[in-house]
This record gives structure tokens, C-alpha cells and sequence, in this order.
């Protein structure tokens, strides 16, 4: 493999704002900095260390040692003698705080050291050192500029792919996870097993457990009733689900006794109404997580199945229903073994639905003999039931239909596209009888619809009075027999030409639990389950829709088309044998996906224009949807874009829907592309972040998450400042854009000096980050009006930011007058930016984050 | 010559249109017609709105004859217009007919070929079954909105694009007016940038866009991404139109029983956008025809609140035409349709199923020569149109290839778009019927 050496100007990332330490008395200045550092792709962290790094530790250790002379005096920087492994842990904290310090301490580069000057700024050792820094700084470039793979799968050879740190990249922002740190990225460098590991590491935690989520309601769309006009508790309706107001009302019921007794002021400063808006606010929570609980029940099993590594079929198959302490106690109330928080959301645990009458005052229990309802996984979700309803002529084959499309990746609707026999249309009146031509479609549909018998129009388990689900109009007809749970007409239930066993023949299930169960493990036995799963999860993943099989082939690029839908449903077809044969992992799947072209392709080596288009939604360029931009931002940026006030970020509240949102009701569709009303969501998210990021993070004492080799006083005009700011241009492209091709990068240079050299054109340009004319008297120019929020963006994380306009004295105006901006500075922190320097970073990181890389994946 | 310039020559050699999509137009306020596409999602009954049926056929479940509508079992009669309109007694369609029917053409006996959803949807609103095709109001706004930035607002239906432009969902206005502005902060009267600074950081932006889209290896996704952020970016400084038109108070949500109700909201914002010259054309969707159970109330709600819509559009066009000299109701074309149709008899649950045969419903100021064209038999089966487009009224001797279809629905709006030019890339199986001659 071809390989490149990152170049780095390690010297320029200049000390430590505040660092009052006096160069060393002995020996004379240093004279010149370390050029240029290189990172060696040959060697990982491990090698490099024991090789290089190793060997000069072991000269520091005799003073840097626990209870060693220097760490007597002080020193952070310990090493553990004969233990190479563990000094290398400790330098990589050493290096997490203190960076540079350590090639500049040995050097007497600007600060002293006790022990004194071991070796040249210009030295091998300098050098191995500086390396050292740049490869355990969790911000630094890495070798990112390997070769890219070609892809080796039948269809896809044309195409080349993102390289396998690019792929860990872009799978951590997709999946939500924070950006993953120079050393995994070099153990991910050339070995794709290395690649599969780290994938599936960032397949854990909270984040990848929202993307899960998130991917799964984008089919399912449960969360209809959490996030559309309908709400849960209403939709599923008390008639059957006996205690399902009995929490809520009761909260209720309280905080209305509560408040009554406050009286009319609820904001009183008293005990009684201090209880009366906790017990108002306790409601509220009641009732806000029910009806999460209840929409997001289907995703939670998912959740569940997925996080627990078990096989994925459980989704189907699973005997039990996850439910939290707000539906736990609504709907079971025994099954949990041990204690719980009954407040808690997070709390999610398998349960079963013990709470539900057949009709008023008959209980499931007294009428079937069952202590609770039957469950087959999502098929028996009560929101799945109630978002695919059914009615009295569709007799379920929503339902089957819904089936089929999610879980067998059939998609009914599309077995026969055709223009129907006009008079069949009108006179057909039972699809599923032999003899039309609709039976094609209604021989695989119908029995599967036949195994929801049990479940009602709404979804409620054997609806009329406990004996069946059929509708009144049914029971009346002359087709009806007693003990009948589905229609004469109608095909028997069954999948795949298999009946199912029913103890007479429009009976019920013969077997325990329903006929869903038997409907599950038909599904989970079939080869299209796997299929199916690989398509379930497109949407989520890659954004999209598997490929359509092309229909008309007088289509000018149906050729292509139809090469480019073969080639994928055979990927589609390896990655279900992939599936199957680990176990029905889902988290294995989702890693050989994101290995795939589907996830990877970035270029055409000599593609068609025909070709291209046929492939016009594979890999590279996917739209972030608004969940993913706000994490996306988190790990780039190291914070959301949120207002003070909100829990989450402005994407997912005030421009959600603007953004490409979904409510899962009426709006369940994602755009593909940008709009004016998107790009202007990005502009405003640009707008309010990148000041406020410049401001931050130049404040003495902030951590440097985008700017790590620049200091306020890195000069654009000298040879050294440009180099530092290229640096850290391309520190900031491989964060934000996950590429640092060098043409961006002399592009981006280009903007923040030409946004420079505009500042230093103006006449008189504020020495200020922000400036607003209304707050600066009646001469100021609104035009030339450069707003900044400034804040204590997090007051508790050590470092205070306020300006203390107060605290700075006529000496150091005066000081500043004369070219010293420190005294000034002391007091106004980043704020006071009189070199410039500031504002063409704000510039350059609102063109950043305004580019369609970092839109995309 | 770089991009930006060769579009410019392009566009002075009146070369343009055909890089309209991608285009980067200059600022320009659009003035044409408004093509706005109401879709009465889940298959609306047509017996019981614009294709009245008052007698009984056939249920060929029951073996017996039924009414069609209860209405008509209850003894109710067709009510006409003035003009001969005829309208099912049902629902506020009185209101919807008297206020309106002056307006409308109405098409009916539209054979879908099918009782599908999906497939009737694809088939009604881009002229063939198969995937691909984009709807007449995306072809609209690829036509002449290049460079707005709103050129193709959908609230959902059919709304395929084919690649030749983007939708916009337009929503909370309270919202909308951040956006219209993203220089200036919320809560403060100032700039995040001086206006130099942004014409440098555009610059750049532009500059960028110009290489990437350069590199002809990239995933046909990424330059397309690239190319709709180019025009997106483009039109955006004209959203500050909207400002001159953003209503004080929102329309209602719920209707008068509390009811969702959002297509007033979807009407409103759109006329507020094409009020600003940012519009060409906008997808609104009423929910609620798929009834199974209970038909005719269920149905009745829905198509009222269609008929709420459809005056609200016209009544909030010309008051807006009076509150700012705006030409919003001679500009606009309407047309509203359906999945299909539903069974011209109830199903054992008081529902009506699915049945291919529906309507479509054209709407402009001044009207048309003929306000009613085709039809159904009394059974509701298709009828076929003579050569000079008149009703063959014998269900025996209709004419396969005369029975409108979806593709002459088609062809016809897109002859009213004036986007015929896209029938090379997207032809249409029209045959021997056209319905062109009946816009006049």
C-alpha cells in the first residue's frame, strides 16, 4: 500500500497561554524550533514506542519516577521504570495535558526544566518526541491520506472506496459515537479485521442505542403516537387496556388536589404550592414518558435484541414485550423480579400485558384462560397493530403487507406493476379466490394476513368479547360458524404454501400462544429473513431505499439500472448469508454493511454517465439527517447547538422538520438533497456556533478541540505562522470533512488570509471578537457590526470565562497602545484580538461547516 | 471561462433552460402561474362528490342490488351549479360547488387500473405505473423555478422528482423567520458578520463548489448533493421576500370539532410563498378518504375539510391579492385527485373498498369552456369520449383506447405546466385520446 507522511510543523503549536515559567539560566536560547515532524505510517503506537520512544524514557526515569527528584518538585511527567506499557499510558496523559510540553521541556524551547537541556530542538530525540505528541494527541491528523481500496465485490470493481480510517470516521459519525482518536485510527490503517472490531465497538452505548432507534421508527413509525397527532394512551384506549389511565389520572387527580390547595397563585413561595408544582410536574413526567414508553415499544425490543447480542430473529420471536416502569405498571405489575424506580425511563425490562379486559368486566384471564396476552415481538406490538390498522374488508392484509415489506424485504405491491383487467377490478370481490388475476399477489398475501385472526381492526387481542376478532357484521352472516376466528371466504392462514395448524379449519391456532407466534417462526426460518433485514436497515444506515428493480425497459438507462439492481440484491444476498451465519448478529450485519460499497464507494474509476446514474445513491454524499448533524456536531466540535434552555439541540427542536425531520405521521419521508430552507438552517447553525467556538477555545486554560497548533498570536504574515495555520487547517478538515486533500487545504488558507488582510484594510478594525453599534454608542456603524456570543459556555468545567472590563488599569491600555496586547488580554481573554487573528478563524469555520462534506457522509 | 461565467453566457444565448435545474439563476421573482396539486390521500368517493350516483347496481359480493349511497337510499338528489355542475348531495359540497364550480373543470371516469395505493398514487400522479417519473408539479418547478428557492413546496403524496429539482416542506412560520436571515443573531440587533466578510466567505464557498463538482470521478451522490446545495444556496437570499407577506396569525390546525386539520396551514404558507415570487408549484395533502368502516362519516369529514381547503385557497388568495396587490388568484392552477376511487356499494362494515375509477378536479379563475368531461355509467364503469371529447355514453361500446387514463391526466397538466419539453425524457402512452383542446 502506498504510503504517505503527515508533515507537521510541531514547533509552531506554541506554548501554553499563562506558562510564567524563565527559561533556564544555563545554556543559551534555542535557536531553531523543530521543523518538521513526520508520523511514521509504517510503525503503530506500539512500535513506534517500544522503538523510538522507549529507549529516551528510560534516560528521564532517572528523576521522573514516583518519588523520583522531579516529581518531588512537581513534575507531571512520570515515567514507570521497566514497564514499557504502562509508560506509555502515562505518556499519553502527560501528553493529553500538557502536549508540546514535552519535547519543549528537554529542549528549553520557551520553558525551563529541572533537569536541565538534554538534547537540540533539532535533535532525533526532539523529533521522536514530537511525534510522539502529534500521534497521542487525540485531535492530530493521522496518516490520513492512504491509498483507497477498490471495491472487490461482482458489480462494484469500477468503484473505489474510502479508505479504512475514512470508514471508521465516517461510521462513528453515522452511528453518533465521538470521533474515534489517532491510535485507533492507526490500528485500523491496513488491517481490515482491525477495521470489523472497531466498527463493532462503536456499536454500544447511549448514542448507538438512539441510532437504533431511530433507524428502526424510520420503518416502523411508532413514534406516531409520541411525535404525531396522535397520542398513545388515546390511541390504544382504556376499553381493553383496563389500568392503562389509572397512573396518569391519578397524577393528575393529585396535582389538582395539590393545586387546589395552593390556591390561586401556583408560583406562591410556599410549602404547599412548592408541592403543588412538583406534583404538577410529576404528572406531566407521567404522562410525557407513557406515551414514549408506549410508542417506542417495538424499538425498544429491537434495542433490547440487538444490545444483548442476541439473534435478531427475537424481534419476531421474543414471548415477552419490553416495557419501562411506566408501562410495567399500567399493563403488567407482576412479572418484575426486583425492585424499580418508578420513575425512572431508562429502566426497560421484559414484561408482559397482564392488565387487559376482553370487554367491561371480563377479564383476558376468566375468558381465554390466559394469565396474558400472547406475544410474537413487533407483530404484536400494540402500536405496530395500531399504525398498520385494518378494517372489516381489509381483513389484515395491511398488516401482512407491512410484514412481508419489513421482514421478508417483499414488497408486495410491486410482485405484478401492471395495468389490471378493467372489468376483473370491478367484479372481483374476494382477491384471494383462484381464478383472477389477482390472486397472484392475494395467494401469498391472504393467509398471512389470516394469522393476525386474533387481533382486531385496532389491535386488540380477540376484540369481541374475548372469542374472536371478527366484526359484528361477520358474526351475522350466513358464512359465520361457531368457534370460527376468521373468515370462511378468505384463504386459510399460512406462510410459504404452509397452513397453519388451527385446531378446526377457521379456528383458532392449534398451538400455544397465536398464530403470530407461528407466523414469526415461519418468518425467522425463511431465507428472505435475512434479506430482509439487510433492506430493513438501508434506510437507517445508508439512507435510502434498497434499488428498485427497473420495470420499463424502454427507460433510456434501463441497462444500467438493472446491472447496478443485480449487483445489489446479490450484495444484498451476501450479507444475509453473512447474517445468517454469525448468528443472526445485527451488529455483524451493520459491520459488513458499513464495509461494503454500499457504505464506501467514493469514486469511479472510468464510469459512464448512464453508470453513474444508476448508482446515484451509493456511498459517499448522504445527507446527515438532523439526528445525525446534532451528534455529529458533539463529536466534531466537542458541543451541540442548543439553546441554554433546550435538552436538545435546535436541530431536533426548532428546525427539525425544516431540516428533514420526521413525525412519523404525516411527514415520513426524508429528503435526499438540501433545500433554501435547509441551507439556511446550516447557515444560522454556522453563524451561532463558530464565534462562540473561536472564543472558547482561545480563552487561556480551554482545551483545544479545533484549534490544537494555533495560538492567538500565530502570525498569518511569517513563514511559521502560515505553517501552523495550514496545520491546523487540515487538523480541522479531517474533523469536520474527513478528508485533507492539499487543494481544500490552500483554499481554506487562502479565506482566512484574505479574511485577514480584509481586516487589517479596514479603517480602525474593532480589536474586539464582538461588536455590536446599539451597545456602543450613537456614532457606531450597524455595518460594521461583528456579533459574538459571549458566555461561560460550561461554568463547571474549571475554567471561568467573564470579562473584566474592570480590572484592567491605564498601564495596560497604554501597554496595549504600544504593541503589547497581554496586559489587556489578561483581563479580556480571547475577547480582545487586536493582531486579527480570531475573526478569519470564525470565517473559516462557518465556510467549514457550511460545505456540503460536512453535510454529508 | 468558469462556471459561474459559462451559465452566464449561456443564459445571454437563451441556452439556459436546459441547465435549468442545476442553474444558478440570478435573483428573480417569479410571476407565472402557481400550479398547486391537492392530493385527497387513500382514494376519495367520487360517487359521492363529482361523478354523482343516485341509483342501486349490483353488489357482485351479495349477488344483489344495493345503493350506491346512502344519501341517495335516503332520498336526496343531485344538486347542479348554475352552469350544470353536477355535485352529490354530501358533505359541504354544496358549499364547495356553489362557491367554486364556476372555477372548475371536473374530469371523471379516470380508469387507474388498479386498486393499489401505491400503484394508483405512482399511476394517477405521473402518467405510468412504473417508478421514475416525476410529478407535473416538480416538473413545473424544475421549468421555471430554477434559482428559487422555494420553486417546489410539498407537504407529501407523490412527490418524485426525478432528480430535477428538490422539495421544500414548508413549516411553523414562527420558525421560518429565523431562517430568512441567518446573519442576524435572535435576540440581538447586529450581524454575525459584516457583509464584506460573508461576500469573501461565499466567494470561497462558490469557489469550492466549483471543484468539487469539477471532479467527475465522485459519487454521482456527492455531486448531486453539491449541485442542489449550489442552487439551494443560490435562491436563498431571496427567502427575505417572504417577510413582506408572513401572516400575523396562523391558519387553524384543528377544525371546528377539534379535529387535525392542517391543509389550511399547507395553503396558507404556500400562497405566502408565491406571494413573495419564490413558488411555482406546491404538493397539499388531505388525509382521511381510505374508508373501509364507516364510510359516510368518515368520508364526509375528509371531504369536507377538502371543500374547507379548496374555498380557503381562493378566498385567502384574493384577500391576499387585496392586502398587496399581489395577482395570486388569476395565477393559480389547481387540480386535485386521488389515489382512485371507492365501490359503488358498502361493504358489510358500512366502508367502501377500493375501485380504479375516480376524478380529477381542474381549477382556475376563469374557468373552462366545458365544465364536466367524461364520466361513468350508472353502474360506474368507464365510458369512453367520442372524437370530439364528449361522452360515448354506452358502457357496451366504450373504446379501450378512449377511456381517459391516467396518462392523458398527465399530458394534459403538463400541457397546462407548459413543461412538454420534458415529454422526450418522460414519455407518456397517451395513444389516440387528448385532452389538450379542452384548456382552450
Amino acid at each position: 500500500m502506498h504510503r504517505l507522511f503527515i508533515v507537521v510543523s510541531l514547533s509552531l503549536m506554541g506554548v501554553l497561554t499563562g506558562c510564567s515559567q524563565e527559561l533556564a539560566s544555563s545554556g543559551s536560547p534555542p535557536t531553531a524550533p523543530v521543523a518538521d515532524v513526520r508520523i511514521d505510517c509504517n510503525a503503530n503506537d506500539d512500535e513506534f514506542f517500544s522503538t523510538k520512544v522507549w529507549p529516551i524514557l528510560r534516560e528521564c526515569s532517572s528523576c521522573h519516577v514516583e518519588g523520583g527528584v522531579a516529581v518531588n518538585q512537581g513534575a507531571r511527567f512520570i515515567v514507570a521504570p521497566g514497564n514499557a506499557i504502562a509508560s506509555q499510558d502515562l505518556l499519553r496523559d502527560f501528553i493529553a495535558v500538557a502536549g508540546d510540553r514535552l519535547v519543549n521541556k528537554p529542549t528549553l524551547y520557551q520553558v525551563s526544566h529541572g533537569g536541565g537541556h538534554l538534547f537540540d530542538t533539532d535533535s532525533p530525540e526532539a523529533a521522536t518526541l514530537a511525534e510522539a505528541v502529534l500521534r497521542y494527541s487525540q485531535s492530530a491528523p493521522q496518516c490520513t491520506e492512504e491509498e483507497s481500496p477498490v471495491a472487490e465485490q461482482p458489480g462494484y470493481r469500477d468503484v473505489s472506496l474510502i479508505s479504512r480510517t475514512r470508514t471508521l470516521r465516517k461510521a462513528a459519525i453515522m452511528l453518533g459515537s465521538p470521533l474515534p482518536d489517532t491510535s485507533t485510527l492507526n490500528e485500523v490503517r491496513d488491517d481490515d479485521d482491525a477495521l470489523r472490531a472497531e466498527l463493532r465497538a462503536l456499536m454500544q452505548g447511549p448514542s448507538f442505542e438512539a441510532w437504533l432507534k431511530n433507524g428502526a421508527n424510520d420503518r416502523l413509525l411508532s413514534r406516531k403516537y409520541l411525535d404525531g397527532m396522535s397520542e398513545a394512551q388515546e390511541t390504544l384506549g382504556g376499553t381493553y387496556y383496563e389500568a392503562l389511565y389509572e397512573r396518569t389520572g391519578e397524577a393528575f387527580s393529585s396535582a389538582d388536589a395539590a393545586a387546589t390547595a395552593c390556591g390561586d397563585d401556583l408560583e406562591a413561595d410556599t410549602s404547599v404550592c412548592a408541592y403543588a408544582r412538583a406534583e404538577r410536574q410529576r404528572a406531566n413526567l407521567i404522562y410525557q414518558e407513557t406515551q414514549r414508553a408506549l410508542a417506542e415499544e417495538p424499538l425498544e425490543l429491537i434495542r433490547h435484541v440487538v444490545t444483548n447480542d442476541r439473534p435478531y430473529r427475537e424481534v419476531l420471536t421474543a414471548d415477552y414485550r419490553m416495557m419501562n416502569p411506566f408501562t410495567y405498571e399500567v399493563l403488567d405489575g407482576a412479572s418484575w423480579q426486583s425492585s424499580y424506580d418508578p420513575l425512572d425511563p431508562t429502566d426497560w425490562r421484559p414484561g408482559q400485558i397482564r392488565r387487559y379486559r376482553v370487554a367491561w368486566g371480563v377479564s383476558l384471564q376468566a375468558r381465554t384462560g390466559r394469565d396474558y396476552l400472547p406475544s410474537a415481538g413487533i407483530l404484536s406490538s400494540p402500536v405496530f397493530l395500531a399504525r398498520f390498522p385494518s378494517t372489516e374488508t381489509n381483513r389484515n392484509r395491511a398488516r401482512a403487507r407491512w410484514t412481508y415489506q419489513f421482514f421478508l424485504g417483499v414488497d408486495i405491491e410491486r410482485l405484478a406493476v401492471r395495468a389490471m383487467d378493467p372489468e376483473e377490478l370491478q367484479q372481483v370481490t374476494n382477491p384471494g379466490a383462484e381464478g383472477s388475476s389477482c390472486f397472484g399477489c392475494h395467494s401469498l398475501l391472504d393467509p398471512v394476513a389470516a394469522t393476525f385472526q386474533n387481533w382486531g381492526n385496532d389491535g386488540h387481542y380477540l376484540d369481541r368479547l374475548g372469542y374472536d376478532a371478527l366484526p359484528p357484521s361477520y358474526i351475522g352472516s350466513e358464512h359465520h360458524q361457531p368457534n370460527d376466528r376468521w373468515y370462511r371466504q378468505q384463504l386459510p392462514a399460512g406462510f410459504n404454501q404452509q397452513t397453519m395448524p388451527t385446531i378446526s379449519p377457521y379456528g383458532p391456532f392449534s398451538g400455544q400462544g397465536d398464530g403470530l407466534r407461528w407466523l414469526a417462526e415461519q418468518i425467522v426460518a425463511d431465507d428472505r429473513f435475512a434479506t430482509g433485514t439487510v433492506q430493513f436497515w438501508f434506510k437507517g444506515l445508508l439512507g435510502r431505499e434498497p434499488l428498485l428493480r427497473p420495470l420499463e425497459p424502454s427507460d433510456p438507462n434501463y441497462s444500467a439500472d438493472l446491472e447496478a439492481w443485480q449487483a445489489e440484491q446479490a450484495l444484498i444476498r451476501e450479507l444475509g448469508q453473512h447474517f445468517r451465519d454469525n448468528n443472526e448478529s445485527l451488529k455483524s450485519l451493520l459491520v459488513e454493511m458499513m464495509l461494503s460499497p454500499l457504505f464506501r464507494s467514493e469514486r469511479f474509476d472510468q464510469a459512464t454517465s448512464a453508470r453513474r446514474e444508476a448508482l446515484r445513491e451509493l456511498g459517499i454524499g448522504q445527507l446527515l439527517t438532523p439526528e445525525q448533524l446534532d451528534k455529529k456536531l458533539t463529536a466534531v466540535l466537542g458541543q451541540s447547538w442548543k439553546l441554554d434552555w433546550q435538552q436538545r439541540g435546535q436541530l431536533l427542536e426548532n428546525y427539525y422538520l425544516f431540516y428533514g425531520g420526521i413525525d412519523s405521521d404525516g411527514i415520513t419521508e426524508r429528503p435526499q438533497y438540501l433545500n433554501s430552507m435547509m441551507v439556511s438552517v446550516t447557515e444560522r447553525m454556522a453563524n451561532e456556533l463558530a464565534c462562540e467556538l473561536v472564543f472558547q477555545e482561545f480563552w487561556p486554560g480551554m482545551p483545544r478541540t479545533l484549534f490544537p497548533m494555533v495560538e492567538i498570536t500565530t502570525d498569518p504574515t511569517t513563514e511559521a505562522g502560515e505553517a501552523a495555520i495550514r496545520t491546523n487547517l487540515q487538523h480541522l478538515m479531517w474533523r469536520l470533512w474527513g478528508t485533507t486533500e492539499p487543494a481544500e487545504i490552500d483554499a481554506a488558507w487562502a479565506l482566512y488570509k484574505a479574511l485577514y488582510e480584509q481586516r487589517l484594510s479596514w479603517d480602525e478594525p474593532t480589536p474586539y471578537l464582538s461588536q455590536v453599534a446599539i451597545w456602543s454608542g450613537p456614532d457606531a456603524d450597524p455595518d460594521e457590526d461583528e456579533y459574538c456570543p459571549v458566555r461561560d459556555r460550561d461554568p463547571n468545567d474549571g475554567v471561568a470565562i467573564s470579562l473584566n472590563w474592570d480590572g484592567i488599569t491605564n498601564s495596560d491600555w497604554v501597554a496595549a497602545s504600544n504593541g503589547n496586547p497581554e496586559p489587556v488580554r489578561a483581563h479580556l481573554g480571547s475577547f480582545y484580538n487586536p493582531e486579527q487573528t480570531l475573526r478569519p478563524w470564525v470565517g473559516v469555520l462557518v465556510y467549514l461547516l457550511t460545505d456540503i462534506q460536512f453535510l454529508t457522509e | 471561462m468558469d462556471r459561474r461565467d459559462l451559465l452566464k453566457a449561456l443564459f445571454a444565448a437563451g441556452l439556459a433552460p436546459a441547465l435549468a435545474p442545476f442553474a444558478r439563476a440570478e435573483a428573480l421573482r417569479y410571476e407565472g402561474p402557481i400550479y398547486i396539486t391537492v392530493f385527497a390521500e387513500g382514494g376519495w368517493d367520487v360517487t359521492s362528490l363529482c361523478d354523482p350516483k343516485n341509483g342501486q347496481r349490483l353488489n357482485p359480493a351479495s349477488g344483489e342490488n344495493v345503493w350506491i349511497n346512502h344519501w341517495a337510499e335516503a332520498g336526496q338528489s343531485i344538486a347542479s351549479t348554475a352552469s350544470g355542475l353536477r355535485y352529490a348531495p354530501f358533505a359541504d359540497n354544496e358549499r364547495l360547488f356553489q362557491t367554486l364550480g364556476s372555477k372548475m373543470m371536473v374530469i371523471n371516469g379516470i380508469d387507474t387500473q388498479t386498486n393499489a395505493h401505491n400503484a394508483g398514487v405512482r399511476h394517477t400522479f405521473s402518467g405510468r405505473f412504473a417508478d421514475g417519473y416525476p410529478a407535473q408539479t416538480a416538473l413545473a418547478a424544475a421549468q421555471h423555478g430554477a434559482g428559487l428557492p422555494l420553486a417546489f413546496l410539498s407537504n407529501g403524496g407523490y412527490r418524485e422528482t426525478a432528480g430535477l429539482t428538490q422539495f421544500t416542506l414548508m413549516q411553523d412560520p414562527s420558525t421560518l423567520s429565523d431562517l430568512i436571515n441567518p446573519n442576524d443573531p435572535k435576540w440581538v440587533d447586529s450581524h454575525y458578520h459584516r457583509a464584506e466578510s460573508l461576500n469573501l466567505i461565499a466567494e470561497a464557498r462558490q469557489a469550492r463548489l466549483d471543484r468539487l463538482m469539477g471532479q467527475h470521478q465522485i459519487t454521482q451522490r456527492l455531486s448531486d448533493a453539491a449541485r442542489f446545495m449550489e442552487s439551494s444556496r443560490a435562491g436563498r437570499d431571496q427567502l427575505a421576500a417572504l417577510n413582506n407577506f408572513l401572516p400575523e396569525t396562523l391558519a387553524p390546525a384543528t377544525d371546528a370539532d377539534g379535529r387535525w386539520h392542517p391543509i389550511l396551514r399547507q395553503i396558507q404558507l404556500a400562497l405566502v410563498s408565491a406571494a413573495a415570487g419564490l413558488t411555482v408549484s406546491a404538493d397539499l395533502v388531505q388525509w382521511g378518504f381510505d374508508t373501509h368502516a364507516n364510510h359516510d362519516t368518515s368520508q364526509s369529514i375528509a371531504l369536507s375539510q377538502l371543500s374547507d381547503g379548496l374555498i380557503y385557497l381562493w378566498q385567502e388568495a384574493a384577500d391576499m391579492d387585496q392586502r398587496f396587490g399581489t395577482n395570486l388568484v388569476s395565477r393559480l392552477r389547481v387540480v386535485v385527485a386521488s389515489d382512485f376511487g371507492r365501490t359503488p356499494w358498502y361493504n358489510d362494515g358500512d366502508g367502501k373498498d377500493h375501485w380504479p375509477l375516480g376524478s380529477a378536479i381542474l381549477m382556475r379563475d376563469t374557468g373552462f369552456a366545458q365544465h364536466t368531461v367524461g364520466g361513468t355509467s350508472d353502474d360506474v364503469e368507464a365510458l369512453s369520449l367520442n372524437a370530439d371529447l364528449s361522452l360515448n355514453a354506452d358502457p357496451q361500446a366504450a373504446e379501450q383506447s378512449r377511456i381517459i387514463r391516467p396518462a392523458h391526466l398527465q399530458q394534459l397538466l403538463r400541457y397546462w405546466a407548459s413543461v412538454e419539453t420534458y415529454n422526450a425524457t418522460f414519455p407518456l402512452e397517451t395513444g389516440s385520446l387528448d385532452l389538450r383542446s379542452l384548456l382552450g
